[in-house]
């Protein structure tokens, strides 16, 4: 598995930065290739300071690839965004406030087995307190303390959400990138992405990674606003999905979805997402984009279904054999 | 007779019949329009309305026919499978020798062919 490391970093170049990239380049099992995005307003060029120009040497002596990214300065989400198509089969990210204890990447790919879709560890702040009886990460639960901010040992535990620093599969599910520059639920929002998609998200108490919480960060020079904005649009995207209502999506040409029409006929609640509403006028239709938040599109690729399964028939009744074999409810 | 063309000369290049020029030519005696720019709905529904027969490539236009259940025509095929992508209601012309091994994959590496459709004369001949 080829694992991408990375860092968005923001105003912390003279606090917590170094030692989190440090934790990145000492763990156990080495990432494939280490990346920092930074989204600093006036970037500097690390490799003219002493202690960063130190760590670029390091990675290089110990044969791990990086580079350094001058990110698009529209928020976090856009960077991971960039990370997760960047390839790789699987990224890790940390905050540039955190430091991981070395073995922390080695326990969170142990746990990324098939049809896992992220694993995140315990993120700790000195002294780190027993984990209480309520915290279990459920998703309509958002208010209960979180799984991972608590010192607790023993199996791995499924959940409904991550946060902070986590390993995850790439390319599976999107960051949503109408949230504001502060991302707030971004990684909330993502993972349980993962989760809709049908993949198990774990928690391992076995990877920790220690938050220090250092003045800067990307999230530091914020308005209140941006942070409501961003809730709301949470509110509405959990609203969305608890509906439990049919989905069908055409990702294709005009032609297509005069075909589905005499294929199938959805039940007037239904969640359209389409290319061309205008084929129908009696449905609440959803972008493209906005579906990819919910469902892998692929599932829904009627195309490539048809490839997979040699399909000989009428396109017509490949849609309706589509619809028979995926679970399309949110 | 009156008769309606939709090229669709808008889609994929292996897509596109080649030979419309030489069926135009031959089409005298006959009220022939043709449709090159994008309608409403309702524009191509009443021009559907007005002619005896319409012909048209595998496009959206068969698919747009169909849905609204309205009079059959002639579809010109290329690579693509009328079988998988057509209506039996219409008049389905094609070389089933030339049509694509896997019929599911993307077009962009297709090139344009003319000796994958029919000729002109072979129209005439159904009209």
């Amino acid at each position: 598995m080829k694992i991408l490391a990375y860092i968005n970093t923001y105003n912390r170049y003279d606090s917590t930065l170094s030692m989190a990239l440090l934790s990145i380049i000492n763990q156990t099992r080495k990432p494939d290739h280490i990346r920092i995005y930074d989204d600093n307003k006036e970037p500097r060029d690390l490799r003219t300071v002493e202690q960063y120009d130190y760590l670029f040497k390091l990675m290089d002596q110990k044969g791990i690839e990086w580079d350094y990214v001058f990110a698009l300065k529209k928020g976090a989400h856009h960077s991971h965004e960039m990370a997760n198509m960047s390839g790789y089969d699987a990224a890790w990210f940390i905050d540039d406030d955190c430091v991981a204890e070395p073995t922390c990447l080695e326990f969170l790919e142990k746990e990324l087995i098939s049809g896992v879709g992220a694993v995140g560890g315990l993120i700790l702040q000195p002294p780190a307190g027993p984990l209480p009886r309520d915290a279990k990460n459920k998703i309509y639960d958002m208010f209960a303390p979180n799984i991972q901010w608590f010192k607790w040992s023993g199996n791995p535990r499924e959940v409904e959400h991550i946060y902070s620093s986590f390993l995850y599969r790439c390319n599976i599910a999107h960051h949503d990138l109408r949230l504001s520059s502060v991302v707030f639920r971004g990684e909330t929002m993502f993972t349980h992405s993962l989760y809709l998609k049908r993949y198990k998200l774990i928690i391992t108490p076995d990877a920790i990674t220690w938050h220090f919480q250092s003045v800067g960060g990307i999230h530091s020079q914020q308005k209140i606003d941006e942070w409501n904005h961003d809730e709301q649009i949470f509110r509405q995207w959990l609203d969305f999905i608890k509906l439990k209502k049919k989905i069908y999506v055409l990702n294709n040409g005009v032609g297509d979805h005069y075909m589905f029409r005499q294929a199938i006929t959805p039940e007037k609640n239904s969640i359209l997402a389409v290319c061309y509403p205008e084929v129908f006028p009696e449905y609440k239709c959803i972008s493209i984009a906005d579906a990819s938040t919910y469902v892998d599109l692929k599932d829904y690729d009627v195309y490539a279904w048809c490839d997979r399964n040699h399909w000989k028939g009428h396109l017509k009744d490949a849609f309706i054999k589509l619809y028979e074999h995926i679970n399309h409810t949110l | 007779m009156n008769i309606l063309i939709i090229p669709c000369n808008e889609t994929h290049e292996a897509k596109r019949y080649p030979y419309w020029e030489e069926l135009e030519d031959n089409l005298s005696g006959h009220a022939v329009l043709k449709i090159e720019n994008k309608h409403t709905e309702k524009e191509l529904l009443e021009k559907i309305d007005w002619c005896d027969v319409w012909i048209s490539i595998d496009s959206f236009f068969q698919h747009f026919v169909s849905f609204h259940n309205l009079k059959p025509g002639i579809v010109l095929w290329g690579k693509s499978d009328p079988k998988i992508f057509g209506y039996e209601s219409n008049k389905n012309l094609y070389k089933p020798d030339k049509l694509r091994s896997n019929q599911f994959l993307w077009w962009r590496e297709e090139k344009n062919d003319p000796d994958d459709f029919v000729s002109f004369c072979d129209i005439i001949n159904v009209l």
